[in-house]
């Protein structure tokens, strides 16, 4: 399964579609708090979670610096780490600041795209890569 | 033999001076090593101050213990003849040894007889002692009757006396180089202010030589309320006393940046006591010299006072111009240390306020309490009365106060108000930002002061620092202005205005970060539909054959919305850039169906991202043609765009099904006013004046959208008010109202549409 969690579900809509017609399972969760207990649950079937960073922060991350929600999608990383350091992230944002790739380099099997460049038909082979460790 | 004799009291003379136990101890030697040599009944040394008119015994042997406790230490009037008058003026001016026998039967000018008879003295010997061509005093010797003085003996006394004058000037030098050696070492490495005061202090007593009768404190000026805080220690416990402005011989003293002594305390009008039962007062200004000082949009050497010593003496005309000469040097090398240990706290003390600034941005704190806080520190390090922080608004060709620290409320209100030039004005702010450059206006009736603002707030009690803010993309986006008390200080010096430059490079900062923020929340919104026209057109274009009408009807109306969310964005852009707006063309448009109609339909993706119902958002029918004006359309629609969208995103997310926004009309006299009431998280009652400011957005809205700039509603109103109209939050919740005022003399084709 591919979680998704963005707070504009218009904007990954083309993503969806395009990997449930790559055969992906996929699920959608537009809140940070949902998405976690979400997560939480279902953790062990997720292959991919695939991420945005700007977020409202939420219950789960409203005693965190997100700088009113700019960094919620690095909190959220940080806390899909203490539940297992395995599971591949993609983030995939619109951001381009160089504070993003060092708050994000030191995180393993984590991806970050912008998507500017990596437009909803290619994301089905981006994720198998991803999945393959070619990435 | 007198030779063997001489020899050995040399001898001892020498060992006194070695042993160098201190002037007092001494001079008690000498006359009683003379007075056992000289086989004398008695002896003193007296020290004559023909400054002062008196005389003082140093040392007394020989007389009774009421004699002792009358005279040792005690100066007593060189003229006059009384029972202690021993010497008069007259024998003492001609400076020669002095020899005189039956001071019993009539005094001989030297003695009383009574008190002669009194003392069992007959034969008075008294050698005088120069120094530099002065009369420095006398050493006496007193004879029983029956033995008057032989040649030998006055030649011994001679020679004792010569040798008194030699060991006391020696212990003399040699005490005061000791006591301002150990006082520039000790002033040169104090490690804090308050220890290097007190060091002064001690050391200034110590050399001024009369530790035992002068009492002394040191003052520092409060720059801000204009007082003097004099610290002075009793029993080592330090006490405290504050002389209001302009009071006291302190006051004459700090005006002019010179010694002052008053001989007589009591005459003396402007004296205001420390101590009980002082008589003279000198006061020595602590002043450093040629001090670089900014000087219009120069720098000049100027004077700095930095402080004040005040010493007083329960004994009138204490103090003398040597004094003066001697301390004034000696007050400046103090001065230099105790500006040195200043700045170096001021220096810390930035550091300090740098690193709060910077953690407090890196918490997102809003820029009003940290631009505040800036401002407080500089007030409590520089000593400063106030600050105000002006911006440049563009979009208005003004400049105008944003900041103030320093004022109580009702100032700032008013001040505010007052403060706000045009760019091309005559006003010192407009100035300032036309040459970029600091400035510390040097006159008081400089013509660049508003007269208004002049004379309300008092103006010409202060001094003013002006320092540009400046980017290299905008050049000089506002002036930070400093205000100091004239009442002890003419100047602002070079290293303060350095400071104040690095304190404003903060505020700057502050500024630019919150823009810097603001800019990539702005950005991502325009990235964000860019992206989405190139997604829907790339997936329309793999899958046309694919999709279904519905789905392809959908997908070109989101390409649609974000092709004019672009355009809106492009609008916000140029304000973040630019700070103004631009209008151009004015077409007729009819509001309702022209504008809020088609948002109403452009934003039916975000309600549906937001879980909302689509229905949610009404107007009144009857409104759809009432209002029909020229106006510029793309500019009035992003009005209407930012409130509803606002609307939109502030929605009470707890309860979507309740979501509603009603657009109606009220018509006034002279307005049509559009009313958009919804019933989501409101304005806190708190924030409603400050809700159309530049950027701030409540603690709510920053939790529920973090793509928000906080533009929205400064762009809004900017854009209503620039059209002769207005845009006001009339109700802060349940619901929340904001009403856009369109005046009906828009309804007139104007003359020239195009802008």
């Amino acid at each position: 399964m591919i979680l998704f969690v963005d707070d504009e579900p218009s904007r990954v809509e083309n993503y969806i579609e395009e990997m449930e017609m790559a055969g992906y399972s996929v699920a959608f969760h537009r809140d940070v708090d949902n998405a976690l207990r979400f997560l939480t649950e279902n953790l062990p079937a997720i292959q991919v979670l695939v991420l945005d960073i700007m977020m409202a922060a939420g219950a789960s991350f409203a005693n965190e610096d997100t700088r009113d929600g700019l960094d919620t999608g690095i909190s959220f990383v940080r806390k899909v780490r203490q539940l297992s350091a395995g599971v591949p992230i993609i983030v995939l944002t619109n951001r381009q600041d160089s504070r993003l790739d060092v708050a994000l380099s030191q995180e393993s099997h984590l991806t970050l795209l912008s998507k500017r460049d990596n437009l909803s038909d290619t994301f089905p082979d981006t994720v198998r890569r991803v999945l393959a460790g070619e990435s | 033999m007198f030779e063997d004799r001489l020899v050995a009291i040399c001898h001892k003379i020498d060992q006194i001076r070695q042993d160098n136990s201190g002037r007092e101890d001494a001079y008690h030697r000498l006359v009683e090593l003379g007075r056992q040599e000289l086989g004398a009944v008695a002896g003193t040394i007296v020290l004559v101050d023909t400054e002062r008119g008196n005389l003082t015994h140093v040392a007394i042997t020989g007389f009774d213990d009421a004699y002792r406790e009358r005279f040792l230490n005690k100066p007593i009037p060189l003229a006059g003849e009384t029972e202690e008058a021993f010497l008069n003026a007259g024998l003492i001016g001609r400076g020669e040894p002095i020899i005189v026998s039956g001071l019993q039967s009539d005094g001989q000018g030297v003695a009383n007889p009574a008190t002669a008879v009194r003392l069992g003295i007959d034969h008075y010997a008294g050698f005088p002692m120069h120094a530099n061509g002065r009369l420095m005093g006398y050493f006496n010797s007193f004879a029983p009757p029956g033995a008057p003085f032989a040649a030998w003996q006055l030649r011994l006394a001679a020679i004792m006396a010569g040798q008194t004058k030699v060991i006391g000037e020696y212990i003399n030098k040699d005490n005061r180089l000791q006591a301002l050696s150990d006082f520039i070492q000790q002033v040169s490495t104090a490690a804090d202010l308050a220890s290097l005061r007190r060091l002064i202090l001690d050391g200034m007593l110590t050399l001024l030589g009369r530790e035992n009768e002068v009492l002394g404190a040191i003052g520092a000026l409060d720059m801000r309320t204009g007082e003097v805080a004099y610290a002075f220690w009793e029993q080592g416990v330090e006490q405290k006393f504050r002389l209001k402005p302009g009071a006291g011989v302190t006051a004459r003293a700090i005006q002019e940046k010179t010694p002052e002594r008053v001989d007589n305390v009591d005459s003396d009008q402007g004296y205001i006591r420390i101590w009980p039962g002082m008589k003279s007062e000198l006061l020595i200004p602590m002043v450093l010299d040629h001090t670089p000082a900014r000087i219009g949009g120069s720098v000049q050497q100027k004077n700095k006072l930095v402080g004040i010593l005040n010493f007083e003496s329960p004994n009138r005309s204490t103090f003398t111009a040597s004094d003066e000469h001697f301390l004034m040097p000696i007050a400046h090398s103090a001065a230099a240390a105790i500006d040195r240990l200043d700045m170096d706290r001021k220096q810390r003390h930035l550091r300090q306020v740098e690193k709060e600034v910077d953690h407090k941005l890196s918490r997102t704190i809003g820029e009003k309490d940290v631009i505040e806080y800036i401002g407080r520190q500089i007030i409590d390090s520089a000593n400063a009365s106030y600050i105000n922080i002006s911006l440049v608004s563009p979009a208005r060709n003004a400049i105008r106060t944003e900041y103030v620290v320093g004022m109580n409320e009702p100032e700032v209100k008013r001040f505010k108000e007052m403060a706000d030039h045009t760019l091309d004005s005559d006003d010192i702010q407009a100035d300032i930002y036309r040459n970029g450059q600091i400035e510390v206006p040097e006159k008081l009736d400089d013509p660049r002061f508003d007269p208004r603002i002049y004379n309300e707030f008092g103006h010409d009690r202060f001094i003013r620092a002006y320092i540009p803010m400046t980017t290299t993309a905008a050049g000089v986006v506002g002036t930070v202005e400093v205000a100091f008390l004239r009442r002890h200080t003419s100047h602002i010096y070079e290293a303060d205005i350095q400071l104040l430059r690095a304190y404003a490079d903060k505020i700057l900062k502050v500024l630019q970060d919150k823009r810097k923020d603001q800019f990539e929340r702005v950005w991502h919104e325009i990235v964000n539909p860019i992206n989405g026209i190139r997604e829907n057109a790339g997936f329309l274009s793999r899958n046309w054959l694919r999709v279904t009408p519905e789905k392809m009807t959908r997908k070109l109306q989101d390409i649609q919305s974000d092709g004019e969310l672009l355009e809106l964005q492009m609008f916000d852009l140029e304000y973040a850039l630019l700070g103004r707006i631009r209008q151009t063309k004015l077409t007729e448009v009819v509001v309702h169906r022209d504008i809020i109609i088609k948002i109403i339909n452009q934003v039916q993706r975000l309600l549906s991202d937001r879980g909302l119902p689509a229905r949610g958002i009404r107007y009144e029918d009857k409104d759809i043609h009432k209002i029909r004006l020229w106006v510029d359309q793309a500019r009035l629609n992003q009005v209407v765009f930012n409130l509803i969208v606002n609307a939109i995103k502030y929605a009470n997310e707890n309860d979507p099904s309740n979501f509603a926004i009603y657009i109606d009309v009220e018509t006034t006299r002279d307005a049509y006013e559009i009313r958009f009431r919804d019933w989501g998280i409101g304005v806190p009652p708190e924030y409603r004046d400050r809700i159309f400011e530049d950027g701030f957005r409540t603690p709510q809205a920053r939790k529920l959208d973090p793509s928000g700039s906080g533009l929205g509603l400064a762009i809004s109103r900017a854009i209503m008010r620039d059209m002769g109209g207005d845009l006001v939050l009339v109700r802060h919740f349940k619901p929340t109202e904001f009403r856009i005022i369109l005046p009906k003399s828009l309804k007139e084709k104007p003359h020239d549409p195009v802008r």
